[in-house]
């Protein structure tokens, strides 16, 4: 065939910048997932928005509502070590010379499994720059009456162990209620500080003194004139499935996050210019995370497949109205 | 047409054709294997590995290097990661690791799509596709694009084969290379200017041997050969018995990298190799704007390549 230059004015209805679009539905709530880094793109209970919405033709800003594997956050110098062999990834983050956010931010997954209130989408981490492993990858979301279940899955196709960890990126709100007038509540007992790339540096308890930072955050503060870009660690559900944050709206309604106990990092976030239609302003990502920033090189968090082995953890998120209250927030 | 497990070339596609054959995974869309009665026109991947020095990977939206992974759209600089970070460019494309999916199949022929979706340096929605046919003496591969963004998109692609005939040692070969021009380099591999090959050890018009060849060197002024259906041979190897592969490519496709190694990974150590490079656009094109196609909006482009396997008479 000898090459062709054919102008297709039928394609010119551009697909979503999203990707493909799944609607789930349950009892009054309603999720949209868009197949590009299976994002989840809105998240309402009652028609109140749970998380930032963002729409389906654009490609999520500030990776609201994508999916980060094989791990979260940023790898220092994109460049890690192997059983004392250096793997160079490609840098992505190329400000700050570093890795960030996994390798499936930019991938479409396929539909693997769909229902009226789920959907499982799929993807495979082919060996490549730093990465020598092949892992066959799914995120399952599944709407509640409430909230929102999210499974993410793993199996290791390598015949050598690989490590793992992963992550999500969502903003959470409470209905239209400002972020600035919203109090944040994160059970997190350890703080890591960052450098000025933004990379992991020591571990501090939330209350130690000059240990900087927003300090301790489980009584709850309010968000406005805060300013938080940290990972949180030793969460409320060490021992269990747990609210590990929440976030709670002058009248008493709040958004919870919970996790399994594979969850034990969260990335606070509250970049203070988020794009919205009505213009930027203050948001809120609280990152459920199976370890911290730079957990390649730390180690800590990191999740170790065995050949052919399989692994999942959830996390969710759950909304309450000012009448039904809010029994963990209740009992803290 | 079978497709098994998952390998680290992502799902196997086997093409079978009257003593041709090929072996296609998702992965970058990548060319396995391709024999004709046997006799390989490439080097093969084994089933268990990755591709080794992009061996068969598709390369687009651009073959080649993006200099510092930088260039400029209407006046806006676009950074796009760095993905070779030795050199500190942007090399081979986005779609390197990108599982393809598979949206047509038959007995001796597959056609694999992959979307590159707006992202860091690149903000156009393309839809691509790769379509692997066998002919009665190779293959034929088409590379289509249809630009789904709502502004026009630039848009080049190649493909890194590394070429056999048959087992033929590879120092052995000759190359031939019907190009007049080469693109000189810095010491980043990134393009310095495109020379007259006359007089230079660049000058493949005449068959070399590729044992005295060194080359990580693109090629422009190709002169396609024996062109017919809009297509003609842009590069060969010949065997000393006379057995020959042969690189065809539509008269769009402009440009050849031929790339000589010594340290392919061999089944038993390190072995030499030959890739020969079909490319629309030189190193650096996002750069030079040298052979870029620009998509309008819902505009679509197809060009094609091929392997042709000729035995010793």
């Amino acid at each position: 065939m000898a090459a062709t230059s054919t102008p297709d004015s039928a394609a010119s209805a551009a697909a979503p910048l999203s990707g493909r679009r799944f609607v789930l539905e349950n009892g009054g709530a309603r999720a949209e997932v868009g197949s590009l880094a299976a994002v989840l793109r809105s998240l309402t209970v009652g028609g109140i928005h749970v998380t930032e919405p963002i729409g389906v033709d654009v490609v999520a800003p500030m990776g609201c509502g994508i999916v980060l594997a094989p791990w979260p956050n940023r790898v220092r110098d994109a460049l890690w070590h192997l059983d004392g062999e250096p793997q160079q990834l490609d840098i992505t983050e190329v400000p700050r010379r570093n890795a960030i956010h996994g390798l499936l931010r930019n991938t479409e997954y396929r539909l693997l499994a769909q229902d009226a209130s789920s959907v499982t989408l799929g993807a495979l981490i082919a060996p490549q720059h730093g990465w020598p492993f092949l892992l066959d990858t799914s995120v399952r979301y599944e709407v509640e009456p409430d909230g929102l279940t999210t499974t993410h899955s793993v199996t290791n196709l390598s015949p050598r162990r690989a490590p793992w960890a992963v992550g999500a990126h969502p903003y959470f709100r409470v209905g239209d209620v400002p972020v600035e007038q919203l109090t944040v509540t994160l059970t997190a007992a350890v703080r890591i500080a960052l450098d000025e790339r933004s990379n992991a540096g020591a571990e501090h308890p939330v209350d130690a003194p000059g240990a900087g930072g927003p300090g301790d955050l489980r009584a709850g503060r309010r968000l406005e004139g805060l300013t938080l870009d940290s990972p949180y660690g030793q969460l409320a559900n060490a021992d269990g499935r747990a609210d590990v944050a929440w976030l709670t709206a002058p009248d008493g309604s709040s958004t919870t996050l919970w996790a399994d106990p594979a969850f034990g990092w969260i990335q606070a976030y509250t970049p203070p210019e988020f794009p919205r239609p009505t213009g930027p302003g203050l948001a809120v990502a609280l990152e459920p995370m199976t370890g911290p920033p730079d957990a390649l090189n730390s180690g800590t968090g990191l999740i170790w497949l065995e050949p052919g082995e399989s692994w999942s953890g959830s996390w969710g998120v759950r909304y309450a109205s000012s009448g039904r209250g809010n029994q963990t927030q209740e009992t803290t | 047409m079978t497709e098994t497990t998952i390998l680290p070339t992502g799902r196997a596609f086997v093409l079978e054709r009257d003593g041709v054959r090929a072996e296609i995974g998702s992965v970058a869309a990548v060319l396995r294997s391709l024999t004709v009665k046997g006799a390989d026109l490439t080097l093969p991947i084994p089933a268990d590995r990755a591709p080794a020095m992009c061996n068969g990977v598709i390369l687009s939206p651009w073959p080649n290097r993006v200099r510092a992974g930088r260039w400029m759209l209407d006046g806006q600089p676009q950074q796009l990661d760095i993905t070779e970070p030795a050199r500190g460019g942007a090399l081979h494309g986005l779609l390197q690791f990108a599982d393809y999916e598979p949206t047509e199949q038959s007995g001796d022929a597959v056609t694999l799509a992959a979307t590159i979706y707006p992202q860091h340096g690149w903000p156009f929605l393309v839809e691509t596709w790769v379509r692997c046919e066998l002919e009665s003496d190779g293959l034929t591969v088409t590379h289509g694009a249809r630009n789904l963004s709502t502004a026009r998109a630039p848009y080049a692609t190649g493909s890194h084969p590394y070429l056999k005939v048959g087992d033929a040692p590879i120092a052995e070969l000759e190359l031939t290379v019907p190009a007049s021009t080469y693109f000189a380099v810095d010491e980043r591999l990134d393009p310095t200017g495109e020379l007259d090959v006359t007089g230079t050890p660049y000058d493949v018009r005449m068959p070399q041997r590729v044992g005295g060849l060194a080359f990580d060197t693109a090629f422009g002024g190709v002169q396609h050969a024996d062109v017919s259906d809009g297509r003609g041979d842009v590069a060969w190897l010949t065997a000393p018995d006379g057995s020959r592969t042969t690189l065809w490519q539509s008269t769009e496709w402009g440009y050849v990298q031929v790339f000589t190694t010594h340290e392919m990974a061999g089944p038993d150590g390190p072995i030499d190799a030959i890739a020969i490079e079909p490319m629309t656009a030189p190193p650096d094109a996002l750069n030079s704007g040298q052979g870029l196609i620009w998509l309008e909006p819902g505009e679509s482009w197809e060009g094609s390549w091929g392997l042709r396997y000729t035995g010793s008479e």
